[in-house]
């Protein structure tokens, strides 16, 4: 876990701005010694500079293929390792941290950790001396309102992940940073995986479904067909059961989830149940309810856990959960 | 229950402290309320076991408690949840109710009710340290926390008070808003600090809900919420007295250094058991003391009891339609009380019914 005190970060900053000031001064690009490099196989694709269109309806460009590239919310950030592009700082989670399923890349890599979500210094992205900064419209970690003043220390790209699944998030990012090449390769090393491990399994018979389980007096988000947690099981051969969207308790509806309640849960006909955000351990949680005894899956036995880092489909954490899946049925 | 005694401390005016009654009338009176509110609440015991996402047919209820089948759906649902939740209520509500009684007569203040002694506030803000610093998801955990905050706030808005000097109602009171304001802004601060996943469930707490909180948390909450109604029964004599005043209750030979500590101990079991169980819910340790006053005079061995089954039955009720009012979702008792119960106590407050203390 890497944080910033304020101090730190001021100093810096102040040394980025010397040091931009500095190559500005001298019609240099960023500072060799510093900057990570893509790799040799990917540099200088295409056409540069290139005009990207952003989620908020306008568009940037951007004069030359990034080098220092900063991911100001850390929801993105998975993808941009795992496509190997040279993020060199990014906003973390809560309390300071990384996702879990790329922490130790992120460490190996020296990704500085700007803020915890929620928060936004701009002393600390001039300090990472981007030539490319990425922003995202949703979540905690969006920073809309910040575009402007992101814009005058480097080219800003605006994106929507929440409507996206990490594949076509790639395919966006890949786009904006000239790795069109290692995003394709990224998705047809994940969709390989995902085949191999598809022939590998035995899935059992009927349908599955896949649920956050909070118990009572909260609700619990079924998934619903066509969100990227059924797609990624469907693709591994299972069928989903799709949850009756009358269910749902929230004001707004969602394509990925029903918000269901507890008692609407005892209206499930799967064999087998995947639990979000759980191992098979914290899964039994389900399956010991009292209540849900005659629940199909819970009579057969069949409660598993979709995996602690589940929740938020990135190529790691889908890949977790593919290896997961091979290691429960094959 | 509390037992009929007849008492010289026992104010001259009587009842409604309006019409002088003979001990017959009131008793009789007494004994007819008392019957009324008890079968309105087994009543919306049995309404409330049925109504749900899933609505259950009075035969199941009945099944369920003579034939149990482990395989009827039906009949795990009520059994482990809705009975549960059901006799909760009627726990928490009568808690707040005679929590209030307490709190009413031991401050003289018409308007005093749990929350105003920091019992909330306490709760709340170890709520939000246990969600956001510990993570916790159970609601037994919650119980622990809510209770523990409940106390520790209780008995530093005790000695903040300054019991050990007598008994001064505004200073008391005072010390309560002000502990409270500074707990409720820390547990904002903690809240905000967190992710959404904690926001969430401390939202979920803090809007006083009894949903999911059932099995967990009903033993531990029958045992303190009993020992705060035996406390609380006992003292109705003292509170008779201390009801009159400070120079007339010593003169009837109360000793306020023994009541106040030991009221503040029923109040602390009784409001600090009921939020730990249910969360923070208002208007039902104001509402239910006016009612019971009302209905059958001022003297705690009959205003206590009645206060006790006005509580449930609030509870009950606003817990029952906060599962109807809408489907598929479920409103928070808390609000469904604070919907209820607020424009009855202005109703009240206009109607100008509000018998003195």
């Amino acid at each position: 876990m890497t944080t910033h005190t304020p101090v730190r970060r001021r100093t810096l900053a102040a040394i980025g701005l010397a040091l931009t000031a500095a190559f500005a001064s001298t019609s240099c690009s960023a500072p060799a010694g510093e900057a990570t490099a893509p790799e040799d196989s990917t540099t200088a694709t295409g056409q540069w500079p290139r005009t990207v269109e952003n989620a908020d309806g306008t568009s940037t460009e951007i004069p030359r293929q990034p080098r220092r590239i900063v991911a100001t919310s850390v929801s993105v950030t998975g993808t941009l390792l795992a496509m190997n592009a040279p993020v060199v700082a990014s906003g973390s989670q809560v309390g300071g941290v990384w996702f879990d399923q790329w922490a130790d890349i992120a460490e190996e890599r020296g990704l500085t950790n700007l803020w915890s979500v929620g928060e936004f210094d701009l002393e600390a992205v001039m300090a990472s001396d981007p030539d490319l900064i990425i922003v995202v419209t949703s979540g905690r970690g969006a920073l809309t309102d910040q575009v402007t003043d992101l814009q005058s220390v480097a080219p800003t790209v605006v994106i929507d992940y929440g409507a996206q699944t990490w594949q076509e998030l790639a395919l966006e990012l890949g786009r904006a940073t000239g790795l069109e090449t290692e995003a394709q390769r990224t998705i047809d090393e994940f969709d390989a995986l995902v085949t191999d491990v598809a022939g590998a399994i035995s899935v059992p018979e009927g349908t599955a479904n896949i649920i956050s389980f909070n118990g009572p007096g909260q609700d619990n988000p079924i998934a619903r067909g066509g969100g990227s947690h059924a797609d990624l099981l469907e693709s591994l051969g299972f069928t989903l059961e799709d949850p009756d969207p009358s269910w749902h308790t929230q004001a707004q509806e969602r394509a990925d989830f029903v918000w269901a309640t507890y008692e609407n849960l005892l209206e499930l006909t799967s064999e087998t149940t995947f639990i979000l955000s759980a191992d098979d351990e914290t899964a039994q949680g389900f399956a010991e309810d009292p209540v849900l005894a005659n629940v199909p899956a819970v009579a057969a036995g069949q409660v598993y856990g979709l995996g602690r880092n589940s929740f938020r489909m990135d190529p790691y954490s889908s890949t977790e959960v593919v290896e997961h899946v091979r290691a429960l049925f094959s | 229950m509390a037992v009929i005694v007849p008492t010289p401390l026992r104010p001259a005016v009587d009842s409604d402290g309006v019409t002088p009654r003979t001990p017959l009338t009131g008793r009789r009176r007494f004994a007819i309320v008392l019957a009324v509110t008890g079968t309105i609440v087994t009543a919306l015991v049995v309404l409330s076991s049925l109504v749900g996402v899933r609505m259950l047919a009075p035969d199941d209820l009945w099944r369920a408690l003579t034939a149990f089948d482990a395989r009827d759906d039906a009949h795990l649902l009520l059994v482990n949840r809705r009975l549960p939740r059901a006799a909760l209520a009627v726990l928490v509500g009568a808690a707040l109710g005679a929590a209030g009684v307490v709190m009413q007569s031991l401050t003289r203040n018409p308007i005093a009710e749990p929350g105003l002694l920091g019992v909330n506030a306490g709760a709340a803000v170890a709520v939000a340290v246990a969600v956001a610093l510990a993570g916790i998801v159970t609601p037994f955990a919650y119980f622990g926390a809510a209770l523990l905050g409940a106390a520790a706030a209780g008995a530093l808005v005790i000695l903040l008070g300054g019991v050990r000097r007598g008994s001064d109602p505004v200073r008391l009171v005072l010390a309560g808003a002000a502990l409270s304001v500074v707990l409720g802004a820390l547990a904002q601060i903690v809240i905000i600090n967190g992710d959404e996943q904690i926001f969430d469930r401390y939202r979920a707490w803090a809007v006083g809900s009894l949903a999911g909180r059932d099995l967990d948390v009903l033993p531990p909450a029958a045992v303190l919420l009993s020992l705060g109604l035996v406390l609380a029964s006992l003292l109705c004599r003292a509170l008779d007295a201390t009801a009159l005043g400070p120079e007339a209750s010593r003169a009837l030979g109360a000793r306020p250094a023994l009541v106040w500590p030991t009221a503040g101990l029923a109040v602390v079991l009784l409001a600090g058991g009921a939020t730990a169980s249910a969360g923070p819910i208002a208007f039902v340790g104001l509402t239910a003391p006016h009612v019971a006053r009302l209905l059958v005079g001022s003297a705690h061995h009959r205003m206590l009891p009645v206060a006790m089954a006005l509580g449930a039955t609030l509870v009950l009720v606003a817990d029952t339609l906060g599962r109807v009012v809408a489907p598929p979702g479920e409103v928070g008792v808390g609000i469904m009380v604070a919907l209820l119960g607020g424009p009855f106590f202005v109703a009240l407050v206009r109607r100008r019914r509000v018998a003195p203390l």
